[in-house]
């Protein structure tokens, strides 16, 4: 109301103005913003142009986005490509991490998967298998098998998640791969911090983590890695 | 607001950070009723250092022997922390006081450690959960809880446990604590969120990276490193003790000598 009586009595004291006279004064009074709206309209010819150039990107637009989105799904909706088209980042609140009484081996044979995995069910000891599975949908997201083996006196863990799937425990060993080497034209990351060697490489819609406890030999990462592509 | 006004707010709001609680750096004074929780560790790619050297000469790097075992929490034991570190405390002596888990060795024949076994790690995981009252007064355990739960424990499998304190705040004792892994003992180490590194030599460079915890946690100490650099413009010493997180995915780590500790208490079983 105190505005409206404002607006009144200002009204009162400029009297009835006509639209140029308000434009007028809105120019004087505001000169850098009545400038904007105060621009002549383009000549036709360019007016022209402009309605051609937006035509043309929405046709480039359609031409290449529409196929992408088409095409780049159908490619990894494969049944076991491990969908890279819908990335998940999963917290460690997220999901829970359990010991099962399986092997990665068997666990593969049972769903009819198609990962690669050690089979070292023969020359190993003490396995240890663990799957992460997701508290909000149940999935299972990574499955987990360290062997003991005795041959090389040494403690080989095998983690393994689709492509699209990370998990912040894995943050820190995908941090320190920073070398890489390639093996079958699969390219690997390995990284050794504080005696424990680790490497990360993918294939075939997952992501493979081995890591060797007090490990400091690369060689043998790359022996390992070989080793499981040779399970293909 | 006029641009010189909007200056003077701004540069107020500046003058007034230092006395906000909140953004303060310095750590909080604990207490022994804080509680370590179970933590998440993040890693912070951003934040790696890169160190060029003429060359580097690792001055000490000295562990317990073979290390720790590398245990972590599993499903059911959220804000499992203390019970996990209490857990590698007890599969280290295990080697050395066979029946600290019964039935089962965790070690090997060549004296490497196990990994985590599926029934009697996860047995004994838990009952340290329940001896240390995780999550019964508030989450995760206090100090006292934890010492309480895992000497209860130990004195249970027929044995005798001490704490002694390596000191608190920025007054970490780092030569009682060298002695200490001269001795093989173990040390506990309370703290609050801090930053765990690796470091990676790649191409003639170190990369110091960091990862940071993101709550109060409990993790084991088992030996230091010390690596002393010599930089086209001087020289640098860089000092860690090596950790044993009780984190999945990260299970060993450094921790700078000199960063600020709850506590920490080196174990001793006989």
């Amino acid at each position: 109301m105190r505005e409206e009586r404002k607006l009144n009595k200002v009204i009162k004291q400029d009297g009835i103005k006509t639209q140029s006279d308000i434009l007028e004064d809105l120019k004087r009074r505001y000169p850098q913003y009545v400038e904007q709206t105060d621009k002549k309209q383009a000549p036709v010819r360019k007016r022209k142009f402009a309605f051609i150039s937006a035509i043309v990107a929405v046709a480039v637009c359609i031409a290449v986005i529409v196929p992408c989105s088409v095409l780049l799904p159908n490619r990894n909706n494969g049944a076991d490509n491990g969908g890279k088209n819908n990335i998940r980042y999963c917290t460690q609140g997220e999901y829970e991490k359990g010991s099962v009484q399986y092997t990665i081996g068997e666990y593969r044979a049972r769903n009819n998967s198609f990962f690669l995995y050690f089979d070292w069910y023969e020359a190993g000891e003490d396995f240890n298998t663990y799957c992460y599975v997701s508290n909000v949908d149940g999935e299972v997201l990574c499955l987990e098998e360290q062997a003991y083996l005795p041959g090389n006196d040494e403690v080989v863990q095998l983690s393994i998640t689709k492509s699209n799937v990370y998990l912040s425990e894995f943050d820190m060993p995908i941090a320190i791969c920073e070398n890489e080497h390639f093996i079958d034209n699969h390219m690997m990351k390995w990284g050794i911090k504080e005696a424990n060697a680790f490497c990360i490489f993918e294939d075939g819609g997952y992501r493979y983590f081995i890591q060797i406890e007090q490990g400091q030999d690369e060689n043998r990462l790359f022996e390992l890695v070989a080793e499981l592509l040779e399970t293909k | 607001m006029n641009k010189t006004n909007r200056i003077k707010t701004c540069a107020l709001l500046l003058l007034c950070l230092p006395f906000c609680g909140g953004w303060t750096s310095a750590p909080n004074n604990q207490t022994d009723d804080d509680r370590y929780v179970g933590v998440e560790l993040i890693a912070t790619y951003a934040s790696s250092e890169t160190i060029s050297y003429v060359s580097k000469q690792v001055v000490e790097d000295i562990t317990t022997a073979n290390g720790t075992p590398r245990y972590f929490a599993v499903s059911g034991m959220q804000n499992g922390c203390g019970a996990v570190a209490g857990g590698i405390i007890v599969g280290f002596y295990d080697k050395y006081y066979g029946n600290l888990i019964p039935n089962w060795d965790s070690y090997y024949s060549t004296g490497r450690y196990k990994g985590q076994d599926g029934t009697y790690v996860q047995t004994l995981l838990f009952d340290l959960y329940n001896r240390m009252q995780t999550n019964v007064v508030a989450p995760g355990v206090s100090q006292d809880e934890f010492k309480n739960g895992l000497q209860s424990y130990v004195v249970d499998q027929g044995y005798n446990l001490q704490y002694t304190s390596l000191g608190t705040g920025n007054n970490f004792n780092y030569s009682t604590f060298k002695t200490a892994i001269s001795n093989n003992e173990a040390t506990v180490l309370f703290v609050q969120p801090s930053n765990l590194y690796s470091l990676q030599t790649v191409g003639g460079e170190d990369h110091l990276i960091s990862s940071n915890l993101s709550g109060n946690h409990v993790m084991v100490a088992y030996g230091y490193y010390e690596v002393k650099y010599t930089l086209s413009n001087g020289t640098r010493t860089d000092k860690y003790l090596y950790v044993a997180t009780g984190l999945s995915g990260s299970s060993t780590a450094f921790y700078k000598v000199g960063s600020y500790v709850d506590a920490a208490y080196k174990v001793t079983i006989n």
